[in-house]
């Protein structure tokens, strides 16, 4: 058994070795042979990618993240639904049955309190 | 399941898989991805793996694919589009896929588990059924307590996000 | 069918506070009025009370399913304190900023009950993933409830990053010493842990598991998020985390380390170290009692040196633990206790001086003690005990936690600990620094603000006045507190498992 973690260790140690020398020999480099020199375009905030073109801060109807997230919760729940439907009504111990309709009593109540707050109308 | 529709199912898998990497509209690509779930379901249920295709349909095809629609939209993500193809990298990543795959092969070839042919599965398994009868018996509390913790979550998601009334 | 039943009857007053939030939320949903907040905090008090009720006509044992729901006196006394400490958060709410979703705010913290309630009920890996879960949502939500204050949002996003990434630590944790020993109920993992203590991968998931609570804790090196929370969220929501979840948060902790690993404890002592979990619950302790109060000694803001000191009362907690190892889990308790009953009663305080003056930095407590006399002396009561003075709570908390340390015999010896406890002492003196400035502000200082009416007297500053109280007839007489404690431990220890384990179908 020792000898699986000496070779995971010596595995370790090569792997952490393999990229820290490299790194270390391009930090000689950069302190000995290649001074900075800072111009626009190496300062353009994404060097080597696309320029954002218009405001990043967008608006979007958060209505529809509501909608989705609510959706979210009640697909989960499904989940914890899908063994009690596929057991049938002969099958099913009483105590699942209970559990099952006390799951439903709380997801029931979620849905009309979200109903009553106004979260399903699209404004 | 007959070879034929394992043919189908397979093939729209990977195909829509690839679709999804290929479309240049990212709500094109999480469509196509979509499509490819549910050809990993339809395999699933194949194999007499009910539970676990549902779970595929519901789980990923519903709520994370949502979740990706989401970031998607949030991100507003256009520039994508725009992109040219950069024939030196699509040709290295080619070339890795391959090495990859002939590397695969070669490894089933050589090792001895990989010319088996598979344990028979144990046909119309009531996994779903099983799975209900230890959820509702040995871990009923945990199950109880996470019907509490949704209804946790549906509440805060509404504290949370709605616009206040001003 | 039988099992069902026991459940039903171990965790009634779970259920009624479920039945009650049910009846919160719905009663929310009404049309406005004057008396609307008042009519939702008397519901879920009597739901509260309900509750507490139940829990004292309970049977005295219970065992369910394997571990996963578990009732002994000593159990049962932590769970009417969580709940208490619930109920008084809740009465500080009403008096709080919170206008929008007020139903929802009662709610939350209902549900942060059952979570701790929960937590401190179960000796079962599983169980208390889910229920810490359960108390740290709650609190999330709770923590970001102020939606127009940028500060409120931070503190919420902060606290759940943290917070997710703690619960990620520790269920990874939890899967590998699962992995390595088989077993998700305590009272099984103490069987089968003592063949694994030298497996690495054990270790591992130890020390994930550790660094997974350190998170909920505020330990050092894992307290980054507890000042930011602690300013950023309202007031009485921070007043729960500092008060219930820590102790929940220390009863599962000792739970978890006291009875499922007491076999891989290995020593701490200066002079045998020993791998294991107490070296590293000792090295934890000694940091947080230093880190946490050097760096409250810089804060001006009241809510920020309660978090550091919240920090530094954790690695005193965490000291009392790695003394004990577990043995003697009493003193700890005691010192929980009496701590949350403390910060709860400074946050009452606090809660005050924010409504009527507009801040907590330090000079907004100045002349506190001509507004606000009955106040300013509760102030008084609660930093002299967070600081450990005579003869307050706090004194006998700490004298307790130190004689322990310095006499237990799993140290092998002792003044195995010497080191860890004379760290405490010291940084205790200069912990007296910064509770004094507090007082300072409170009595010396006069107040530069435009005098204000004499305050009239409200619900949350009667329970502030409480607690003083409490905190006070504690010092005076410590057995109030401790003869139960002790009572309900050697019960809890000499009657481990009655009900026979529910066997899987």
């Amino acid at each position: 058994m020792s000898y699986d973690y000496l070779l995971l260790t010596i595995f370790l140690a090569i792997a952490l070795i393999f990229p820290l020398v490299p790194l270390g020999l391009a930090w000689l480099w950069a302190r000995t042979l290649s001074p900075a020199k800072p111009g626009h375009d190496k300062q353009a905030t994404y060097e080597c990618g696309l320029e954002s073109e218009k405001p990043v801060q967008i608006q979007f109807q958060a209505h529809y993240y509501l909608y989705a997230l609510v959706f979210l919760v009640f697909d989960v729940e499904t989940v914890f639904l899908l063994p009690f439907a596929a057991m049938g009504f002969v099958n099913i111990p009483v105590v699942g049955f209970l559990s099952i309709m006390l799951f439903l009593l709380l997801l029931v109540e979620s849905l009309v309190w979200a109903w009553a707050k106004g979260i399903l109308e699209w404004k | 399941m007959s070879p034929i529709l394992f043919w189908i199912f397979s093939a729209l898998m990977l195909g829509f898989g690839a679709a999804t990497i290929l479309n240049r509209n990212p709500v094109a690509s999480a469509l196509s991805l979509v499509v490819s779930f549910l050809g990993l379901a339809a395999l699933f249920f194949g194999l007499d793996a009910n539970f676990i295709g549902v779970i595929q349909i519901l789980v990923y095809a519903g709520a994370v694919m949502v979740l990706f629609i989401f970031i998607i939209m949030l991100l507003d993500l256009k520039a994508e589009q725009r992109r040219q193809i950069n024939i030196p990298a699509l040709l290295g990543g080619v070339a890795i896929v391959v090495a990859f795959t002939a590397q695969l092969v070669t490894v089933i070839r050589s090792y001895k588990a990989g010319n088996e042919p598979f344990a028979a599965i144990t046909p119309n398994l009531p996994d779903a059924h099983n799975i209900g009868m230890t959820l509702f018996a040995n871990y009923n509390l945990p199950f109880q307590v996470i019907g509490v913790l949704i209804l946790v979550a549906s509440i805060g998601v509404v504290v949370l996000s709605q616009r206040e009334l001003k | 069918m039988n099992t069902a039943l026991n459940l039903l009857h171990l965790l009634t007053p779970e259920s009624i506070l479920v039945e009650t939030i049910l009846v919160v939320l719905i009663a929310g949903l009404f049309k406005a009025t004057a008396q609307k907040r008042n009519m939702l905090l008397s519901l879920t008090l009597i739901g509260g009370v309900t509750a507490g009720a139940m829990l004292i006509f309970q049977p005295h044992y219970g065992n369910i399913a394997n571990g996963m729901a578990v009732l002994d006196p000593l159990t049962r006394f932590i769970k009417v304190v969580v709940l208490g400490l619930s109920l008084i958060t809740a009465v500080y709410a009403v008096q709080s900023n919170i206008r929008q979703h007020f139903a929802e705010y009662l709610a939350l913290i209902l549900f942060t009950a059952i979570g701790m309630m929960l937590l401190a009920g179960t000796e079962n890996l599983l169980m208390i993933f889910i229920a810490l879960e359960m108390v740290s949502i709650p609190l999330y939500l709770l923590a970001g409830f102020l939606k127009q204050s940028s500060a409120s949002a931070e503190a919420s996003l902060k606290y759940f990053l943290v917070g997710g990434v703690s619960a990620a630590f520790l269920l990874f944790g939890i899967s590998l010493i699962y992995g390595t020993t088989g077993a998700t109920s305590l009272r099984d993992l103490a069987q089968s842990a003592p063949a694994v203590t030298r497996d690495p991968l054990f270790l591992a998931g130890l020390v994930m598991a550790i660094v997974g609570f350190g998170f909920k804790v505020a330990a050092v090196p894992f307290h980054l998020w507890a000042p930011d929370v602690y300013e950023g969220a309202p007031t009485s929501s921070a007043a729960l985390i500092a008060s219930g979840s820590k102790v929940a948060g220390f009863l599962i902790l000792a739970k978890f380390l006291a009875i499922g690993l007491a076999g891989a404890a290995g020593s701490a002592a200066s002079s045998q170290l020993q791998p294991g979990w107490l070296p590293l619950l000792a090295v934890i302790a000694a940091i947080s009692i230093v880190v946490g109060n050097l760096a409250a000694l810089s804060q001006s803001n009241v809510k920020r040196i309660l978090a550091y000191s919240a920090i530094a009362q954790s690695g005193y907690m965490l000291l009392g633990l790695s003394a004990t190892g577990g043995t003697a889990l009493i003193s700890v308790l005691f010192y929980v206790v009496v701590y949350a009953l403390t910060a709860l009663g400074a946050f009452g305080v606090v809660l005050h001086v924010e409504q009527r003056r507009g801040g907590s930095q330090l000079h907004h407590f100045e002349g506190l003690h001509q507004s606000a006399p009955g106040l300013a002396l509760c102030m008084g009561v609660f930093m002299i005990s967070l600081a450990g003075i005579p003869p307050l709570a706090g004194f006998f908390g700490k004298f307790y936690l130190f004689a322990g340390a310095l006499g237990s015999a799993s140290q092998g010896g002792n003044l195995g600990l010497l080191w860890v406890v004379a760290i405490a002492i010291t940084f205790n003196a200069v912990s007296l620094y910064y509770y004094l400035i507090v007082l300072k502000h409170v009595f010396v200082t006069p107040a530069t603000h435009p005098a204000e009416p004499v305050t009239r007297r409200n619900a949350a500053t009667f329970v502030t006045g409480l607690l003083a109280v409490s905190v006070f007839a504690i010092g005076l007489y410590p057995g109030v507190l401790l003869d139960p404690l002790r009572a309900a431990a050697q019960a809890a220890n000499r009657k481990p498992v009655t009900a026979a384990p529910v066997q899987p179908k």
